[in-house]
């Protein structure tokens, strides 16, 4: 789980361990999901866009590589730029953080 | 009594003879018996002295009365002599006439001493006095001439009429003003003294004025023999044959027209916003006109004070240039360097012998330079701002005239190079006060994205968090779904502002994205279609030339909105050959004439941004209808991540 707000992101581990997923680790910036990911694989990520030492943007294509199963993009603004950019980096899904919260878990699920 | 009255006949004719001849020559005559107090005068003699004729009988004494005191007694004394010595006598007096005139009057007379001893004076009288002021005056006029330094000379058309039969006549000392004696030369043909000048435009003007008469004029022209010269040739015809030349040197009276010429084309650049370097180029090339045989250049401080940079200098070798490009200044730095150093001016006449140039001796030799006279070029506090510079290939000083060119032309280089400086501090203000809003819009921007935009989101999650957990309880579940759509319309109003301040998406997915999303949002708030045609993928430009771009885009939508009343906005982004290229036409009713000759405020704003990146952005009229707004702006290197 990427996200460089505490409180947003201790509300969606809450919402994704609700819906049954185990989160293995959590990260605020680029330096430490890279770190992370470099020695654990995860079925999935959900990653936010801005984080504070860079943009989501530009580690997608290694975070695809990473973890195969599914990469959820969580943005605070989805508007279509956004989300055909993302797709193209390499995301599975792109979401709105506050309008399309509760899609994120369905979608981590493959349902 | 026949004889007397044929000899009374002839007397009487004799003496009207002789009236009429004294009245036409204004000749007095005299006699004077000297042991008789009186005088016999003639009419015209009563004339010169003012008198009636014959109203009074004059004697000696009444006589020398009417000499000027100062005279009188050299006459009487005059007189004396010439009595005792017998003979003829002259003098020259000055008479008071009755009238109170003081008049010059020459005498020629005669002591006649007859058998019986008697002593008779016989004279003539001339009144000179009006002979001598035109005299007086003719000599005025020709020392006039002289100083004046116009060169008159007559010349004569030969039998055959042709210019080339021209004699001279005569010719006044200041002649020598073409640079050449013409003492010596009365009689000589012109075609033989002036060969070069018989294939000029001269001869046939001198062939005009003897054909149609008056006075016909070359206001500049130069004779083949000292062509560094210009000349006023008046040319008028005169009796006998002849034409009169006056000759006036108004090489000085030229150079300064033109060097106002000059200084007005140097101004009305600097006015119309030429660059610095073609200004400062123009008023080089001008200078080295006006000064002929000597190559310009000028030199503009740096910014320390110490060193001086090529400014301008199109005529001398470029390798001079180069080597001579960020010298220091100091005491004995060559010409330029020192002038600008000691803040006046340096006249070098020989840079092989002067110590001023030893360091430079071997490059100004190796160029052909020898001579280096340098100005300053000071601003209005004092301070340098360069140097103006003149080099010649001979040892030798300015004159005059060449220092004051130069001077000239140093004063109009400084005012452009000091307007220049304080545009050139203008624009990097306006950049800063312009990136600083840009930073702050950013950061306030990011501030509410982030910190309002994130609390919200929380908000909103715990609020849905609830609803999940209430079960059934319709009314309490009702007013959630409320607060969750109030929440809702805040968050979309945060992420509004905070794309208005400044849109992530620039930063995010960069210029094309953003100019795509901007257009889309206009075409959504406005109702006028946006077409998009981008050759630009997701490359990243460098922050100030994308913030650039985009504020030009949205100032050039604005303009589109407020004025169009178009219906379509065409939009074209490319990168050309090292150049962003951005094309923003609509289809509406065009600009007024007005607003593309005197800018808005908006207009002026788009094109200075694009000129602090060295660029430029043109607002034209589109056919068959509509506006252009065109803005190229080279690209600039990323700074590394």
């Amino acid at each position: 789980m990427v996200e460089d707000s505490v409180a947003v992101r201790q509300r969606v581990v809450a919402r994704l361990e609700d819906a049954g997923l185990h989160v293995i680790g959590e990260a605020g910036t680029v330096a430490e999901t890279l770190a992370f990911v470099a020695m654990r694989i995860p079925d999935g990520i959900v990653l936010d866009l801005q984080l504070p030492d860079g943009c989501g943007l530009d580690i997608l294509p290694t975070l695809r590589v990473r973890a195969p199963v599914a990469i959820i993009v969580v943005l605070t603004n989805a508007t279509r730029h956004y989300r055909s950019r993302c797709v193209a980096q390499g995301a599975s899904f792109v979401f709105d953080k506050s309008s399309e919260f509760d899609s994120v878990a369905p979608a981590l699920l493959g349902r | 009594m026949d004889t007397g009255s044929r000899t009374a006949e002839p007397e009487g004719r004799l003496q009207r003879q002789l009236d009429a001849a004294q009245k036409i020559t204004h000749i007095g005559s005299w006699e004077w018996e000297v042991d008789s107090v009186r005088l016999t005068w003639s009419d015209e003699l009563y004339h010169i002295y003012g008198e009636e004729p014959r109203a009074r009988e004059p004697t000696f004494e009444w006589c020398l009365s009417r000499v000027h005191p100062d005279d009188r007694e050299r006459v009487r004394s005059d007189l004396v002599a010439s009595i005792e010595r017998g003979g003829r006598f002259a003098h020259r007096v000055r008479i008071l006439r009755a009238d109170g005139a003081v008049r010059e009057i020459d005498t020629l007379g005669e002591v006649i001493r007859d058998a019986g001893g008697v002593i008779r004076l016989v004279g003539t009288c001339r009144d000179i006095t009006d002979e001598r002021r035109y005299g007086d005056t003719l000599r005025l006029f020709a020392n006039v001439v002289d100083h004046m330094q116009i060169g008159i000379s007559v010349w004569r058309f030969g039998e055959s009429g042709d210019p080339a039969s021209l004699c001279l006549v005569a010719c006044n000392p200041a002649i020598d003003v073409v640079g050449i004696s013409l003492a010596d030369a009365v009689g000589q043909r012109m075609a033989e003294l002036f060969p070069a000048v018989m294939t000029t435009e001269l001869p046939r003007l001198l062939a005009s004025v003897a054909e149609a008469g008056g006075v016909r004029e070359l206001a500049s022209y130069r004779f083949p023999h000292a062509v560094n010269r210009t000349f006023s040739v008046k040319a008028f015809a005169l009796p006998d044959r002849s034409i009169g030349l006056a000759l006036e040197d108004v090489t000085d009276r030229e150079r300064a027209v033109q060097m106002q010429a000059g200084e007005r084309a140097a101004l009305e650049m600097l006015a119309s916003g030429a660059p610095l370097t073609e200004i400062l180029t123009a008023l080089v090339q001008f200078l080295e006109e006006l000064a002929p045989e000597t190559l310009a250049s000028i030199l503009l401080i740096d910014e320390t004070g110490q060193r001086l940079r090529h400014g301008a200098g199109p005529s001398l070798p470029a390798a001079f240039n180069a080597a001579v490009d960020g010298a220091l200044i100091g005491p004995d730095a060559g010409s330029c360097g020192t002038a600008a150093f000691r803040r006046e001016p340096v006249y070098v006449a020989d840079v092989e012998t002067d110590p001023l140039w030893e360091r430079y001796r071997e490059l100004a030799r190796a160029h052909g330079l020898r001579a280096c006279w340098s100005t300053p070029i000071l601003a209005t506090d004092g301070s340098v701002l360069g140097t103006f510079a003149l080099y010649s290939a001979t040892s030798c000083m300015p004159d005059d005239q060449v220092v004051e060119l130069l001077g000239r032309a140093t004063h109009v280089a400084g005012i452009a190079i000091e307007r220049h400086r304080l545009d050139d501090q203008l624009r990097a203000l306006s950049e800063r006060i312009e990136a600083t809003r840009e930073d702050e819009r950013t950061g306030i921007a990011r501030e509410i994205h982030d910190e309002l935009g994130q609390s919200l989101t929380v908000l909103k999650m715990d609020i849905a968090w609830i609803g999940r957990r209430l079960g059934d309880v319709e009314a309490i579940r009702a007013k959630l779904d409320e607060m969750s759509h109030t929440a809702d319309e805040i968050i979309g109003a945060v992420r509004r502002i905070s794309a208005e301040l400044r849109p992530g998406i620039l930063d995010d997915l960069g210029l094309a994205a953003a100019i795509e999303w901007q257009a889309e949002e206009f075409a959504e708030r406005t109702g006028i279609a946006c077409e998009m045609n981008a050759s630009v993928g997701h490359e990243r430009f460098e922050r100030g030339l994308a913030t650039a771009v985009f504020r030009i885009f949205q100032e050039a939508l604005t303009n589109v909105a407020r004025h169009a009343d178009a219906s379509r906005v065409i939009v074209d982004l490319r990168v050309i050959d090292g150049r962003v290229e951005l094309d923003v036409g609509d289809d509406g009713m065009g600009l007024p004439e007005s607003v593309v000759m005197r800018p808005s405020l908006g207009l002026l704003g788009m094109r200075e941004r694009a000129r602090r990146l060295g660029g430029e952005c043109r607002v034209r009229r589109r056919e068959p209808c509509g506006t252009v707004v065109s803005l190229v702006l080279p690209l600039r290197p990323r700074p590394p991540a």
